[in-house]
């Protein structure tokens, strides 16, 4: 077990936003997180790299244990050491070009040698695709270029786990498959990966399992072949109904 | 034009510039680097919401901007040492302007490093970067790109403003042209000479604005 999350709670102004959150991963889980929009997806992910403060909650990385409300800035640093976090807006440095927005946590938190963080950066662009584009400022690139070049910054750390925050949703409907294909072949690496997304397909081809939220909570925690096959709960019926019906419509 | 005003205006024309050169520029020069590094700090408190510092650059910010800039020529230079508090001319300038300067900077630096979108900052820490690494290598330099404007509007104007340094007695240009006046008559032409010296040097600095600009704006172009 890599990851295990453990009564997780959040609230905003007073609203429970989640409530007693518990589920783990395991190395090289591809977990997709799903589920209505406002349930608390992105904040739960957002929780998981302190962006976000939960209330309480424990979580265990890698054999450690952390109090998710009680924890030092050190033990938070250490923490996203051993993570990444792809954002739905990228949020790509936009003074540095795309090999420096990738060096950058090499140099800068790594200490590394420029020349080393350099090829290291280049073999995390050339997984995405990007080498040529290594010389771009972020405003030149398309969206789904952008997203590809903030998941080789990710990459180049080496985290353990990397967490993906709706990484489709602000693309052109046209440029999601670029940014899904990268994604299936780290899946296929064996890259432990927690996904919030509303992409039904790659939740059910590329996921090994899924995590249903519904207000605030884990309403099913499943395999995906069951999850998609044999849904539990009325709430992830109807979802998914919905958006297999919106889903033939669009095509 | 008659050959008298011609000679008058050719012979005050070093007399004019040279102060220009060694007083107005310098003292600007001296001044606005200081406002910059007063006004960063400042914006900086608040953009970190620092409790305490915050409300007392609040106050700094209110006081300044609320009072003429004269007036606080006059408070530091002829005030002052009526509690034992001596200052000469030119450090006197410098510590007034600075101080003026930097409050209305820092609220356009604040105004910048609000502007560099949020998401930046989150995708720092989660690269493992920690506040400061982040402000010094991402979030500044682009709030620089974003102040460069207004901040040289700033400098333009304090090169200006240096005149009211006449005031506390320093012999900068104004103060030279009106010498020159006392002893010559010519208000007229000594003022409009003067007046075209601050021109040139403005004419430069805006200048070196475009330059400036189109140097920070690199990774605001399309091309690759």
């Amino acid at each position: 077990m890599l990851l295990c999350i453990e009564h997780l709670n959040k609230s905003f102004c007073g609203n429970p936003i989640l409530s007693d959150i518990a589920f783990s991963v395991d190395a090289g889980d591809c977990v997709a997180i799903l589920g209505p929009s406002g349930v608390g997806k992105t904040t739960l992910l957002r929780c998981l790299n302190f962006l976000e403060r939960a209330e309480s909650g424990s979580y265990t990385l890698d054999g450690t244990t952390y109090d998710l409300h009680h924890i030092s800035t050190g033990e938070i640093a250490g923490i996203r050491r051993k993570t990444g976090f792809v954002f739905q807006e990228f949020n790509l440095f936009l003074n540095k070009t795309v090999l420096q927005n990738v060096t950058e946590g090499l140099t800068v938190v790594r200490r590394m040698p420029k020349a080393e963080a350099e090829e290291t950066a280049m073999r995390a662009l050339a997984r995405v695709g990007m080498e040529d584009k290594k010389d771009a400022w972020p405003v030149s690139l398309s969206g789904g270029q952008k997203q590809r070049a903030a998941i080789a910054r990710a990459l180049a750390l080496s985290p353990e786990i990397l967490y993906f925050d709706e990484p489709t949703s602000a693309l052109d409907p046209a440029l999601t498959g670029e940014v899904l294909s990268v994604m299936r072949n780290l899946a296929g690496e064996g890259m432990t990966m927690l996904v919030v997304t509303h992409e039904l397909a790659f939740a059910r081809e590329v996921s090994n399992r899924v995590l249903f939220m519904d207000d605030g909570r884990i309403a099913e925690d499943a395999d995906s072949a069951v999850f998609f096959s044999q849904p539990k709960t009325d709430k992830a019926k109807g979802f998914l109904q919905r958006l297999q019906k919106k889903g033939e419509n669009e095509t | 034009m008659t050959e008298r005003l011609w000679g008058i205006l050719v012979d005050s024309f070093p007399k004019i510039l040279i102060p220009g050169l060694t007083l107005t520029i310098p003292l600007t020069a001296v001044s606005f680097a200081l406002a910059l590094v007063i006004a960063l700090a400042v914006a900086m408190i608040q953009f970190a919401n620092v409790r305490i510092l915050k409300e007392i650059c609040r106050f700094y910010i209110w006081i300044i901007r609320g009072t003429p800039l004269l007036v606080q020529l006059y408070v530091v230079f002829f005030g002052l040492p009526g509690v034992g508090i001596m200052i000469d001319p030119i450090p006197c300038a410098i510590l007034v302007f600075a101080v003026n300067e930097g409050a209305y900077s820092a609220e356009t630096i604040r105004a910048a490093l609000e502007a560099v979108p949020r998401g930046q900052i989150e995708a720092g820490y989660c690269v493992g970067m920690n506040y400061l690494q982040i402000m010094r290598r991402i979030v500044i330099p682009q709030a620089f790109r974003t102040a460069f404007p207004p901040l040289s509007n700033s400098l333009i104007a304090m090169v200006k403003d240096t005149s009211l340094a006449a005031n506390i007695t320093v012999a900068e240009m104004l103060m030279s042209t009106q010498r020159i006046v006392a002893r010559t008559y010519e208000p007229l032409a000594l003022y409009l000479e003067v007046g075209l010296i601050y021109l040139l040097f403005c004419t430069v600095l805006t200048r070196l604005q475009h330059v400036g600009e189109k140097k920070l704006s690199t990774y605001l172009t399309d091309q690759t």
